[in-house]
């Protein structure tokens, strides 16, 4: 089981994750249960090797306000702690940068545990299957 | 800021400018307390090499490549220097800034 602590109070639930392609690049990423796909910012995609020059795969998502076409990844793994999903896809998005983030932890990521918010204590739990 | 300053405390991006400590060039610089070292730059983006994470999978141990208000910047500073294996991108301040509500 994994565990990590969080601000309750916060505007954002945010950790730190750890991408792979070709290198890692530790990112902190804010958990989206409304977000489908796990999304990354296209700096952080290209300082762990990935080119956007071979990108095949677009994805079409809508945010809050506006629909976006933009490159579909599929990372070696995304790391939360030792909760780690391996081959798993990310949309690459650049967030505005007065969020603080790189991006998102969506239910792609998410839907491989069993998950729980304890809002009083501040801690995140996250179980694998099996 | 002038560029002279700018110029002469690390390099200025399109993006705006971009600090970058001692051993830049190659140097092999000692590595440090990340956690300690977040504490020096209030508000910033910081660039670290790391070296070693904790169980939580945060860098712990590691060398500051670049600080910078910007995170363009220290973008822009990133495709200029040789890449390493493993290296973290943090924000020292409120995520998201005071003030800001977030609709995702």
């Amino acid at each position: 089981m994994t565990e990590l602590p969080f601000n309750p109070g916060a505007s954002l639930l945010v950790f730190p994750c750890a991408i792979e392609y070709q290198d890692i690049r530790t990112v902190w990423l804010a958990l989206d249960t409304g977000a489908s796909l796990t999304v990354i910012r296209e700096s952080a995609l290209s300082a762990i090797g990935y080119s956007f020059k071979a990108a095949r795969d677009l994805a079409t998502f809508g945010d809050a306000s506006q629909t976006h076409i933009v490159p579909k990844v599929t990372l070696k793994s995304l790391s939360l702690a030792d909760a780690r999903v391996e081959n798993i896809e990310a949309l690459c998005y650049t967030l505005p940068e007065e969020y603080g983030i790189d991006g998102l932890i969506g239910l792609n990521f998410l839907r491989q545990f069993n998950i729980g918010l304890d809002f009083g204590q501040g801690i995140l739990t996250l179980n694998h299957f099996g | 800021m002038t560029k002279r300053k700018v110029a002469m405390m690390g390099m200025l991006t399109n993006a705006g400018a971009c600090a970058y400590p001692f051993g830049h060039e190659g140097e092999k610089m000692a590595e440090t307390d990340i956690l300690e070292i977040e504490k020096q730059y209030p508000d910033e983006w910081l660039l670290f090499e790391v070296y070693e994470i904790d169980k939580q999978g945060r860098p712990i141990k590691g060398r500051l490549l670049a600080h910078s208000p910007s995170r363009a910047a220290l973008d822009e500073y990133w495709d200029k220097i040789p890449h390493c294996h493993h290296s973290y991108v943090t924000y020292t301040g409120e995520r998201p800034k005071r003030g800001m509500a977030v609709v995702l």
